[in-house]
């Protein structure tokens, strides 16, 4: 843990020379900086998935909540999602790792169809059943055309970090190409490394 | 939690990408991309439908929740480390341009139409307030990328000209 002190004692009077010798590229003060960044953001995880709802802040009951305990949010606001299995009534079933609860939902406005992604805001009443204020209903297919399009941006950006920046591994930092690399270039690249491997 | 699709978010950091590259000279193709990167950044959060947060809490015994990556807290720490992964000269301008692409995507998915009326906890741990959303559009609509494709395309032929 010394190494966690140097950094915030060295914050105060000598944030200057610290960062000038981070610019200077000391590499030993870099990986220590990102090991502790590292452990913060673990810390962060940690914090994070042991937050409680807070209403007042607009986090209300959801999934974890209502799968884990439904009865001790009864007459609470809870806001939650999941899929429709049946119509009439509508119920939906809410996923919580290998754990699920089935939801009736009452006084919704819209008719979802089964398969449907169902979002509620309502109030947790008896027997399992959510009196709907709002909700918000998606058919299935939506969720395909969302995961469709976002790979169509990951392959793009893919594309252009591989053209433009490459990893430079003596001095452990990514760099940009002096040549940029083109579609073809990368292409072929890959043909050779299949022929030769 | 709601999600915008990622190539909206794509599109939107490379025209705010190019637009600054009318301003600052240091700022050409390879640093559009750094930007976005930054607007795709929070959505390392999907890293969930791979590991999923609950098995972790079980093995290990302890809360866990990948959450803090789309949130403004979880987003700083993940560009610092990528900027200190780059030349040490550069890797101010490259924590900026991170950050302008993260925050935009941030403030994009806080516009998302949500049953609560309420977005999400964008600030965290700074707070955990979610602030009140306009619900201006879901993250399975489809005019939202095909209004940023058009305006990233505008964008681009608005650059070949200069």
């Amino acid at each position: 843990m010394s190494s966690k002190n140097s950094i915030e004692t060295g914050q105060k009077p000598n944030i200057e020379e610290r960062l000038q010798s981070l610019m200077l590229g000391d590499n030993r003060l870099r990986a220590v900086t990102i090991i502790v960044l590292l452990i913060i953001l673990l810390f962060l995880f940690i914090w994070y998935g042991s937050l409680s709802p807070a209403p007042e802040k607009g986090r209300f009951p959801g999934a974890d909540e209502l799968v884990e305990d439904y009865e001790s949010y009864i007459g609470e606001e809870v806001e939650v999602s999941g899929k429709v299995i049946e119509t009439d009534p509508v119920i939906m079933i809410v996923e919580r790792g290998d754990r699920t609860i089935q939801l009736e939902i009452a006084d919704l406005q819209q008719e979802p169809e089964q398969g449907d992604r169902l979002s509620v805001f309502g109030t947790a009443g008896e027997n399992n059943t959510i009196y709907v204020q709002n909700a918000i209903i998606r058919p299935f297919w939506r969720y395909g055309y969302m995961y469709g399009i976002s790979l169509v941006g990951a392959i793009w950006i893919g594309l252009r970090v591989i053209g433009q920046w490459r990893f430079d591994k003596k001095d452990i930092v990514f760099k940009v190409r002096k040549e940029p690399m083109s579609i073809k270039d990368m292409l072929s690249l890959l043909k050779r490394g299949d022929g030769s491997g | 939690m709601v999600l915008a699709d990622l190539l909206t978010h794509v599109f939107v950091g490379y025209t705010i990408g190019i637009m600054l590259s009318w301003k600052y000279e240091r700022i050409k193709s390879p640093q559009i991309t750094a930007m976005m990167i930054g607007a795709a950044l929070p959505d390392l959060v999907r890293i969930r439908l791979l590991l999923n947060p609950i098995k972790i809490e079980q093995f290990f015994g302890i809360p866990f929740s990948w959450g803090p990556l789309h949130t403004l807290g979880g987003v700083l720490i993940i560009i610092a480390i990528g900027s200190l992964l780059t030349v040490p000269k550069d890797s101010k301008m490259i924590f900026i341009l991170l950050a302008i692409g993260a925050i935009s995507h941030l403030l994009l998915d806080s516009l998302l139409i949500t049953a609560s009326g309420y977005s999400y906890s964008v600030f965290w741990p700074f707070t955990m307030y979610h602030p009140p959303t306009p619900g201006l559009y879901l993250s399975t609509d489809i005019l939202p990328a095909l209004i940023s494709g058009l305006i990233a395309l505008s964008i681009r032929s608005l650059d070949k000209f200069r």
